[in-house]
């Protein structure tokens, strides 16, 4: 499947994470977890392409990282959606949705 | 405003960089345990469950370098871990590390230095000074052929009638008898107008300089101190304002001190200046000045400020007066530097520069072999995951660190050379002190030498291929060839820049030998010179000077043996000689045909040819009487009497030297003055001592063996006489002959320092290249070895090729040279600049070094076999 970030068009993983985000807050291994199960297995995102795209919207104001506590009492990075975060959501998801339907159209023409 | 905020999160990223670093950790802990524990929920046995998650999770190094990357902040902690990784590698081969820095150093030092020089001496012959539109007046002749500074009747002219000048100010230097604190001194003082401090903008060290009113004659006398009177009479202290010494007699007080380097002329540093109008130290109307300088007012070209003033002496009662035609002329401070000082200087510092190309060539080198040393090493790191960038910036630290070490080694080099300078410059010459200018220009230099020396072997170094390089075909690598070929290149430069400077170092060597070993007219053996001086304030009245004279010629009559004796001469017998210019007019030549020359004359007692052995060709040596005679008699040098009296005899005819008849009594053979072949010293004369004495004597003794008891008699006969008056400059000779020469020595000297200084760093240069080599072909040699080649022709084919490298060099050198030979002509008397007899052994020389330097790495090529094929 898609091991590898650079298979994903880039800038498709930080939508994916922004998304995930949007739920709940999340540490990185549940970003992982959920990517994939949302996406049916598709989507195995590989750490080595997760953390620094955590570092790059922590960067960037989209997301903002704190220290929790979770259910099985351990000590883990959560990371938040911003507003900002939310607004870029929306952003890049009308992006998207512009480009696969203009992609699907393309792929769809019979003549 | 976003950039400002990106070097903040940049800044604050790397004081927090620690903390991320543990907590980017505990996050991959995290991560990492989270895998484990749903690996074991699945099924797994803990321990495989741990394998598994670590397999899946990679590197975390490189995942942590990844983060690191993205986050800001990285360059500065990247910078920094370079800086500290340039420290280590650098640390682990110390030899390599020293080579690189010495030679850096030595090449930044002695550029450094040469510019501190050539800065002080043509560039700034004012230091500190606003050189603005700062011209100096001078007198010459009609026909330019000699010149003079204005007088100070002159200058007040100039004040009050031009328009050109916003402001005329003048100085003057003399010896001055000086108490300070009870103790008498004789020393160089001057005297400047009020304005002249402020008009030069100098800022006194403490206190103050003059002021407008001090020019007035009116209020106490005052002083301010140079800045070496200050430190070598009051130790710097700054409870010397208000303190008073007392000059010739009179009390002043010391108002200031002047700053360290202040100088108003290379050679001279007075120990006080009084302004003029203090009691007693009038200037006198008609002597001429010691420098005269105005600035030109705005807007006013140089050209209409010299029309100006040829205006002035064309229209002036002072002028008219004078006894020949003088010309006004105005310089800039730059054109007061002597052509031929100044081409010896920029000479020099060419010298200097292809000591410091030579130097980056080795570094260069140096970085290259290195960088061919590690390739293994980065292509393993690249294919680590470091980026090409982080490589090449991470070699460049490294070259970085060397540069400011380097750097910081010239820097203390330059400062100890500045030290020792004077010992290798005419006398004089001291006191160069490192600028700051100077040492922006040595930060720079070795900024330059690193990104030129470590731009090169950074990109070839990473352009490696992790593959090419593990399968150990360094011999068939791509950048290897190439750049060994640069190297090649670069040793050739380097032999050729070295035999250039040999060469040019041979030449002046035997320039200086020459005209040191040349014949001066007389023999120079067991001759002693002693100096004696009047102070004018004692000596005032010309009867006490021409009494002194006679009691002194009488004393060492007495004193000495008939062939011993004593000479005196106005000035200096070989050195202080300055010649006037002037017509020799023989009889029966109308005056306008007179043809000015520049006149070399002594004024000598009557047994000074015969002490001195310069031999009479016809007439007598001067008698006594010849000083009261009626008649002025002169006797001429033989160069005269060809010139002027071409039918033969002259003596017996008249002569009109400075303007008065001179009866000729005698011919005698020129006093060849090796300084001054080829300037001033074909027109001599001599006069008799006695008619008018002036205030100092050189005394003349030929001793035969005891020197010490001879300058004794001569000290005790010099006190009987005045008790006060101290001897001064006792010297041989042969001394005083090597001091008229000391330009040439010089010159000389730092020749030979910078062209050995070359040739150990093109050795250096040529071992790193042949050493390099070697060891790529060792394997090779092992297998020649183990086939049954003899080692003695290893060895030779190894030095064989290296020594066609410097073959190149030498002939590139050489045609340099001869290229080069113009320039350096100049610089030589006597010796053509094209002498195979410093060619030749220059060559041989260069050859040697370089053969010993090719022979001993290429000495390595014979290990045996075992040993050589063990090393991959």
């Amino acid at each position: 499947m898609f091991d590898e970030s650079q298979d994903l068009p880039r800038g498709t993983l930080d939508l994916m994470i922004l998304k995930v985000l949007s739920l709940d807050p999340m540490h990185g291994w549940g970003i992982i977890k959920r990517i994939r199960n949302l996406s049916r297995d598709v989507f195995r995102v590989n750490q080595g392409s997760l953390y620094p795209a955590l570092q790059r919207l922590t960067k960037k104001g989209w997301v903002t990282a704190d220290w929790r506590v979770t259910e099985n009492s351990r000590r883990a990075r959560y990371y938040t959606l911003t507003k900002g975060g939310l607004q870029k959501l929306d952003e890049e998801r009308r992006a998207w949705e512009v480009s696969t339907s203009a992609v699907g159209r393309v792929l769809e023409a019979t003549s | 405003m976003d950039r400002l905020r990106g070097v903040a999160s940049c800044l604050m990223a790397w004081l927090r960089r620690e903390q991320t670093k543990v907590e980017l950790d505990e996050e991959m802990a995290f991560h990492l345990d989270m895998a484990t524990t749903e690996n074991i929920r699945s099924g797994m046995s803990p321990r495989e469950a741990r394998r598994r998650a670590m397999l899946e999770f990679g590197s975390r190094d490189w995942h942590s370098e990844r983060v690191r990357e993205e986050r800001g902040g990285s360059l500065i902690e990247d910078l920094l871990r370079d800086f500290r990784f340039g420290f280590r590698v650098l640390r682990k081969r110390p030899i390599f590390a020293l080579a690189a820095i010495l030679t850096l150093s030595v090449g930044v030092g002695m550029t450094t230095t040469m510019f501190t020089l050539v800065d002080a001496v043509v560039l700034r012959p004012l230091p500190g000074a606003n050189a603005e539109g700062m011209v100096y007046f001078f007198l010459e002749t009609a026909d330019g052929s000699g010149e003079t500074s204005p007088t100070p009747e002159f200058l007040r002219l100039l004040r009050d009638h031009s328009n050109s000048f916003s402001q005329v100010e003048a100085y003057t230097v003399r010896d001055y008898s000086l108490s300070v604190e009870g103790e008498p001194l004789r020393v160089e003082g001057a005297m400047a107008s009020s304005g002249f401090f402020s008009f030069l903008g100098v800022r006194p060290q403490i206190g103050r300089t003059f002021l407008p009113q001090n020019g007035t004659g009116s209020g106490n006398p005052i002083v301010v101190l140079s800045h070496t009177f200050w430190l070598e009479r009051f130790g710097e202290s700054r409870d010397v304002l208000g303190k008073v010494v007392t000059i010739n007699g009179h009390a002043h007080e010391i108002i200031g001190v002047l700053p360290r380097d202040f100088r108003v002329d290379l050679l001279r540093e007075p120990r006080f200046w009084v302004p003029e109008g203090n009691a007693r130290q009038l200037l006198i109307e008609s002597e001429p000045v010691e420098g005269a300088l105005g600035r030109l007012s705005p807007g006013v070209t140089r050209e209409v400020a010299q029309a100006e003033l040829d205006a002035i002496v064309r229209n002036n009662p002072v002028t008219r007066r004078w006894d020949r035609d003088w010309v006004g002329k105005v310089r800039t401070p730059h054109e007061l530097v002597d052509p031929s000082l100044r081409r010896a200087l920029l000479f020099l510092q060419g010298g200097a520069v292809l000591v410091f190309l030579i130097a980056c060539g080795n570094l260069t080198n140096l970085l290259l072999a290195q960088g061919e040393a590690r390739a293994r090493e980065l292509a393993v790191r690249s294919s680590l995951g470091a980026g090409r960038g982080r490589l090449v910036r991470q070699l460049m630290a490294e070259s970085a660190v060397m540069g400011a070490l380097g750097g910081g080694g010239g820097v203390l080099l330059t400062r100890w050379a500045l030290d020792s300078l004077p010992f290798f410059l005419p006398p004089g010459y001291a006191g160069f002190s490192l600028n700051r200018g100077v040492l922006l220009l040595a930060v720079g230099i070795s900024l330059l030498a690193v990104l030129i020396t470590g731009l090169l072997p950074a990109l070839a170094g990473s352009r490696r291929n992790l593959a090419e390089v593990i399968k150990g075909a360094p011999h068939r690598g791509t950048g290897i060839h190439k750049y060994y070929g640069t190297r090649q290149v670069l040793v050739v430069a380097e032999v050729a820049m070295a035999f250039m400077l040999l060469a040019s170092a041979g030449l002046l060597l035997k320039n200086f030998s020459k005209l040191m070993q040349g014949d001066v007219g007389f023999p120079r053996e067991d001759l002693l010179t002693v100096r004696v001086e009047l102070p004018e304030e004692d000596y005032g009245e010309p009867e006490l000077r021409t009494g002194f004279y006679e009691g002194l010629r009488d004393g060492l009559r007495a004193q000495l043996p008939r062939e011993l004796g004593m000479a005196t001469v106005a000035n200096g017998l070989v050195e202080n000689l300055s010649a006037v210019i002037g017509p020799i007019v023989p009889e029966g030549v109308s005056a306008d045909d007179r043809e000015p020359h520049p006149i070399l004359t002594w004024k000598v007692a009557p047994n000074f040819f015969r002490v001195l052995g310069l031999p009479l060709s016809q007439g007598r040596a001067f008698l006594e009487e010849d000083a009261s005679g009626e008649e002025p008699v002169v006797i001429i040098n033989e160069e005269i009497a060809r010139r002027h009296f071409p039918s033969g005899r002259a003596v017996g005819r008249r002569l009109q030297v400075y303007r008065s008849w001179h009866r000729v009594v005698g011919v005698s053979a020129s006093i060849e003055l090796p300084a001054l072949q080829g300037r001033f010293g074909e027109t001599q004369v001599f006069l008799p001592m006695g008619a008018s004495v002036d205030d100092g004597f050189t005394i003349i003794a030929r001793t035969e063996g005891d020197r010490i008891s001879a300058v004794d008699r001569i000290r005790q006969v010099v006190w009987s006489l005045d008790r006060s008056l101290p001897i001064m400059e006792v010297s041989l000779m042969e001394d005083a002959l090597a001091e008229s020469l000391s330009e040439e020595r010089s010159n000389a000297l730092l020749m030979v320092i910078f062209s050995l200084t070359a040739l150990s760093l093109g050795a250096v240069g040529i071992y790193g290249v042949v050493a390099y080599s070697v060891s790529r072909r060792i394997q090779e040699m092992g297998i020649r070895l183990a086939l049954g080649a003899s080692s003695r022709g290893l060895v030779g084919r190894v030095v064989l090729r290296g020594m066609m490298t410097v073959g190149i060099g030498l002939v590139l050198g050489a045609a340099g040279t001869f290229v080069l030979g113009s320039t350096l002509a100049g610089l030589l008397v006597g010796v053509d600049p094209r002498d195979p007899w410093v060619f030749f052994p220059v060559a041989a020389v260069t050859a040697v070094v370089a053969l010993t330097a090719t022979w001993f790495p290429a000495r390595r090529a014979t290990t045996s076999p075992m040993d050589a094929l063990r090393t991959e």
